[in-house]
């Protein structure tokens, strides 16, 4: 095994958890999320003598690999099946500690993914509006809006309020 | 109170099913990537087999380089003139191909007509077939033209696009004479698929490309560029009649961003599941949307059959919200689920607004 592979297989390893946590929040499907980080790796192998900040290129590639998973017409079959199912408000969950977290999936799986997608590279990743917008490949202009949106829509369907605090120390936050 | 990045955090993490990957199937994922770079989509096919039985690879030939084709430039007898624009038709039916299916064809547009190849529920690939004239080495001129063998007796190639990975290469062939199609399947290693489907396609009698929605009041000066039905979903895309012409102009028929800009800038008529989109309209009410940096108007969305659809208009980027109401206003839309009732292009919308000439 080269060096060059050592040091993969060690990125790999430590990223790919986490990678799949960003897939899925993205696209809202465990297994597609696993697909496009598998798909998103394989690539990156291919590439990994070339890549100057593999963690960043990573996360990117794996954020548009859940949007083309959700392109995927059965996919979208699937979704809107999915979607019609949901209730229009969120009922409480009898466990509180798991109701946030239900809460704002359900919150996410209704938005669409391109606004998913901003919300997670900005809030989660703490990505700038022209980062996102590169990562996206999309106006900055599209992602304020999307940003504006996403935000709406939660605090619209989580009905609690959610303010946002541009880039605090680096980071950009919302609280709910 | 919480941050929402502490609430994704947990949210990407917390209930999550083991991983069903290891890290070995990461290296061997693109290893094979790898290789299909290197060698090319027979070889692979090659190194697949090999590898499942556990027969030593050293002897696997290195696939020739590609070397891209002579393609013709256009020519005055090639290239269709504006008079010669396409009838909004599709001239082929869905088919069997071994265990998967084509569809019927579910998208037109000036330069093509393409269907989804499914096995079973699942959509593997996309048959492209291109309308009279153009020709998929030229659309693709960017990208690595390699021949590869015949198909049913006809010429055929190996497409991958720019920029694409050799994944990603489709298999095109002339099927009649100036008549080509591609296969792009979404699986690697589905050479023998793609040729399973190009050996078994045929063309049929031209028929009416149907659609569910009907428009009552389109503005002059627009034409039909493309139509996209499926999944519960239509999608006709107006463009400016000069853009239009430029298409019919170009061999390719491509939409003149150089002149037009990159955004589309003509009309968009669109019918979606009232669980997706931007636009939430409720009862009998339209409702409308500023887009920061609008680049197709401003849209408007009111319900359709029986609330369980809606159905948007979006002006130009110059159009003002009552032009968009107004394209909405004359909106009939069928039963999206039944395409038995859904209406000829050319009974759907105005002469004025057809993509070709009598």
């Amino acid at each position: 095994m080269s060096d060059k592979e050592a040091e993969f297989r060690e990125f790999v390893g430590a990223q790919m958890e986490s990678l799949r946590g960003l897939a899925y929040l993205t696209c809202g499907d465990w297994q597609v999320a696993e697909d496009a980080v598998l798909a998103a790796l394989a690539r990156l192998y291919v590439k990994w003598n070339r890549v100057d900040k593999p963690d960043a290129y990573a996360r990117t590639a794996v954020v548009r690999a859940a949007i083309d998973e959700t392109r995927r017409p059965w996919w979208r079959r699937e979704q809107s099946h999915s979607h019609a199912a949901l209730p229009e408000e969120v009922a409480p969950d009898p466990i509180p500690h798991a109701d946030d977290r239900v809460q704002l999936r359900q919150a996410l799986s209704r938005l669409p993914v391109k606004q998913r997608a901003v919300l997670v590279l900005r809030f989660l990743e703490g990505q700038s509006v022209q980062q996102t917008a590169a990562a996206l490949r999309c106006p900055e202009g599209t992602v304020k809006v999307y940003t504006a949106r996403g935000l709406d829509a939660l605090r619209r369907v989580l009905g609690v309020r959610l303010g946002i605090d541009e880039q605090t120390g680096g980071r950009h936050e919302a609280t709910v | 109170m919480k941050q929402l990045s502490d609430l994704l955090e947990e949210a990407a993490r917390q209930d999550a099913p083991p991983l069903r990957h290891t890290v070995d199937d990461v290296v061997i994922a693109g290893k094979r990537r790898t290789t299909r770079r290197n060698f090319g989509w027979a070889s692979v096919a090659a190194v697949a087999v090999a590898a499942a039985i556990g027969v030593p690879q050293l002897l696997i030939p290195r696939a020739p380089e590609p070397v891209p084709l002579l393609v013709a430039p256009a020519t005055t007898t090639s290239a269709p003139s504006a008079a010669a624009a396409p009838k909004a038709a599709y001239s082929f039916k869905g088919y069997a191909a071994g265990r998967l299916r084509v569809a019927d064809p579910t998208g037109w547009r000036l330069a093509d007509q393409n269907a989804e190849i499914r096995r079973g529920a699942t959509t593997v690939g996309t048959l492209t077939v291109y309308n009279g004239g153009v020709d998929p080495r030229r659309v693709y001129r960017d990208g690595t033209v390699t021949t590869t063998d015949p198909v049913g007796g006809h010429p055929a190639v190996l497409i991958v696009p720019k920029d694409g990975e050799a994944a990603d290469a489709m298999l095109a062939w002339e099927y009649g004479r100036g008549a080509w199609a591609t296969v792009a399947m979404l699986e690697p290693n589905a050479e023998r698929d793609a040729r399973q489907v190009a050996e078994a396609f045929r063309s049929s009698p031209a028929y009416d490309v149907t659609i569910p929605l009907r428009a009552g009041t389109v503005p002059p000066g627009y034409q039909i560029m493309s139509v996209t039905v499926g999944g519960g979903e239509a999608t006709v895309l107006v463009a400016p009649a000069a853009a239009v012409r430029l298409m019919l102009l170009d061999p390719d028929r491509r939409y003149p961003s150089a002149k037009f800009g990159n955004a589309f800038s003509g009309l968009v008529f669109e019918l979606h599941p009232r669980t997706t989109g931007f636009l939430k309209p409720t009862g009998s009410k339209v409702v409308c949307e500023t887009y920061e940096n609008a680049t197709n108007g401003q849209p408007c969305a009111k319900l359709a059959a029986d609330g369980r659809y809606v159905v948007e208009a979006h002006g130009p980027a110059t159009s003002k919200r009552a032009d968009a109401i107004a394209m909405l206003g004359g909106v009939t839309v069928a039963d999206p689920a039944d395409p038995s009732t859904w209406y000829p292009l050319d009974k759907a919308f105005p002469a004025s607004a057809q993509p070709y000439r009598d």
